[in-house]
This record gives C-alpha cells, structure tokens and sequence, in this order.
C-alpha cells in the first residue's frame, strides 16, 4: 500500500445549492402553506357558524355570559336603556336575552360583548338627544349579534392561535402581532350589515326611521372624544350613504319627528 | 410590528456576518490541509508498516462549533416541513474538518496517525434546538 497525499472529495457533503435561492423558495412555500391553511379554516369556521342553530347559540353566549362578570344592579338610566333594547329585540328573533348597561365614560362609544351584554358610555349618551338616535346605535349592536359577528371573531382569533401553535418559538410574536389586528374589529362589511339591520330593527319597532341617521351624521363632523371610537369603527360617510340607500329601497318613513330624551 | 422588523435586521445581520465568518473558516481550514497533507491519517487499526516505531502516543482535536441566527431560523422551517437540514451541512463539514486539523497539529512531527475516530456532541442551548456543535477527532500517533 503507498499513501498518495491527496485531499478528500468534500464536495459530497455540502450544499448543492447555493443558500439565498434555497431560504428563498422554503420562506415562500412556508409563507403560501400557512396562508392557505388560514383561508382553509376561516372557511371550515365560517360554515359551521352559519349552521349553528339557536339553541346553540343560545347555550354558547350563555355560556360565555357566565365567564364574563358584570354590573347586577341596574338604576332607572338603565332600565330605560334596557326597554329601547328590548323593544328592538323583540324584531331581531335572537334566541337570548339582551342586557343592556350603561358605562360611566366620557369617551363616545357604545359596544357589544359576546355573551348578550351591550354597554353605552355616558359619553355617547350626552350627544343623544332623542330616543330615535339610542335606537339607531342599539339597533346597529344587535345586529352585530344578529350576524354573529362576535362568533366569528372570537373564532378568528382561535384559528390564528392554532396556526402560531405550528410555528416555531421566536415567530410566534411576530404571529400575535397579526391576530391583534383581527381581534376586536369587525370588518367594514360586518358594520355596514349592523347598520341595515339597524334600520330594519327601528323600522319594525317604531313603525319609521325617523332619526336613524342623524347620531351618525354628528359622528361624521368629528369632536375630540370620538377618537376612540373612531379607532375601532371604519369610515363613517360610506356607512351613511348606504344607510340612506337601504332606506330609500325600502321605502321607509322618514321624517324629522323625533321621541325626546329624557336624562337621568 | 417592531419586533418583527427587530427580527429582520437579526436575520439580515446573521446571514451577512455569518457568510463572512464561515468563508473565513473555510479558508483557513483549506491552507492547513494543504500544509498537512503529508501527514497521513488513516482508520486501520494497526500501522502501515510495524518497523521502526520510536512511539506513539494518544493525540485529539476538539473544536465547537456555532451557526449564525438564519441558519438557525431556516433550520426552525425545514423542521416544519421534514427534510435534510440542508444549511446544517456547512456546520458539520467544518467542524469535523476543524477537529481533525487540530489533531493533526498536535503531532505534527509524527509520521502516521491510525485509528482515527470521529465523535460528537451536541450543546443544546434549549431543549428543542442545536444551538453548537462539538466534535471531537482523536487517534494514535506514530512517531518513527
């Protein structure tokens, strides 16, 4: 045997392929795999919400209610809140209660929990000045729990946590940064089905839509504690065209006739 | 959205210096096996040739080795899927390359080194990933 110096063939256990076009296409068809994944389940949730029966939806927001501990008493403000609310109900057919609170806030806003609960700020409350105007915003938040939309966003945010469960450690911040966004919005489509079964709600409860746009036009011209509200809450001039225009199909009755407020 | 931008420029950062570092390391280890060529290294178990022998002695080189950060995140993706780890290659080659240079170099008066024997082991710096590698080469040096 002679020993020859030579070097080995190292070739074999290196890359082939050089390593910016391979990270390239693995980010990519990591990126497309979970986009697909994502849009598959949106899908998957979004077809079981829509064959979820009252009953269930009834046990469900029960369920969650209990998680969500609220205010018990309820002074003569917000009995009165609660009858808009359930006079409004009564033409929704959502198969549970509604309750309705009113929140010590200067900020104008007014919200829907899931679980059936809807707060009103004393803010919002200070720029009402007729019973029409509470109907339009109370309207507007059953529908929002008319469509589900508390469902669907609840479940968003359970698909986009499955998927961080998938992706490694350091990323999964970079995951919840996305799910924020989806988290307490709904989407323009969303408010502007809440507004038509808004109208729809005041038309069946009152008889006409007197006033239902006016709470909305005040909101347009702006003030300065609406910027919380405003962060949450898309573009008001579109909302208010389409408002109108549902109502024009509708031939709904419109006149300037509004129910006085009284404040307690 | 600053974290993720943070971890961008981590990203960029450990691909441009660890692409510079490992040229680096590679160079080196190409003019050393050069210069050690003429030391052979085999894994028989008895010398080439059993005249002679003044001694032999027990030599080793161990060296640790680390990847950058987007070796490592690349390494986190190619674990999503399956697969060969393909940017891990480079790591392995060095480091095995790296121990027995240095176990060359610490006999460098020796006429044969037999019984060469490669080991490794991993320092985990969490339970799921390899954050070095150690490699350790040792053999029998055969002075004549």
């Amino acid at each position: 045997m002679k020993y020859s110096a030579k070097k080995p063939n190292e070739d074999v256990n290196l890359p082939q392929e050089h390593i910016v076009p391979y990270s390239t296409k693995l980010i990519v068809s990591f990126i497309l795999s979970m986009i697909i994944a994502y849009v598959i389940l949106l899908g998957v949730v979004d077809i079981i919400i829509q064959s979820i029966t009252p009953k269930q939806e009834k046990a469900l927001t029960n369920l969650i209610s209990k998680e969500i501990k609220i205010a018990t008493s309820k002074t003569k403000a917000d009995m009165y809140i609660q009858k808009v609310v359930d006079k409004l109900a009564k033409c929704s057919d959502i198969p549970y209660k509604l309750d309705a609170y009113i929140m010590q806030d200067k900020q104008i806003n007014a919200f829907a929990l899931p679980g059936g609960t809807i707060y009103i700020t004393t803010g919002m409350l200070k720029i009402i000045k007729s019973e029409n105007e509470l109907a339009s915003v109370m309207g507007h938040e059953i529908g929002h729990f008319k469509n589900k939309d508390h469902l669907r966003s609840f479940s968003t945010s359970i698909v986009t946590g499955f998927i961080s469960l998938f992706i490694p450690d350091s990323y999964s911040s970079m995951v919840n940064g996305m799910t924020d966004f989806s988290k307490m919005k709904f989407s323009q489509v969303q408010e502007e089905f809440a507004d038509k079964f808004g109208i729809d709600a005041m038309n069946c409860a009152y008889g006409n839509v007197n006033g239902a746009t006016i709470l909305f036009e005040k909101m347009d011209r702006g003030n300065s504690e609406l910027e919380h509200f405003m962060a949450s809450h898309p573009s008001f001039k579109s909302r208010i065209k389409k408002m109108k225009d549902h109502i024009k199909d509708k031939n709904y009755i419109y006149s300037n006739k509004l129910i006085p407020f009284n404040k307690d | 959205m600053y974290e993720f931008i943070y971890f961008l420029i981590l990203l960029v950062l450990g691909f441009i210096v660890g692409s510079i570092l490992e040229k680096k390391h590679f160079k080196s280890i190409n003019e050393r096996e050069e210069k050690l060529l003429n030391l052979p290294t085999i894994t028989l178990k008895k010398p080439l040739n059993e005249e002679n022998i003044v001694q032999t002695e027990l030599v080793y080189g161990s060296v640790v080795v680390s990847i950058d950060f987007f070796k490592k995140f690349i390494a986190g993706l190619v674990n999503f899927f399956g697969g060969n780890i393909v940017v891990y290659d480079t790591l392995l080659n060095r480091a095995r390359r790296e121990a027995i240079l240095r176990m060359k170099e610490s006999a460098l008066n020796a006429s044969e080194i037999i019984n060469l024997k490669v080991e490794t082991s991993s320092i985990h710096k969490s339970a799921k990933r390899i954050g070095a590698v150690e490699i350790t080469a040792y053999g029998t040096a055969i002075y004549r």
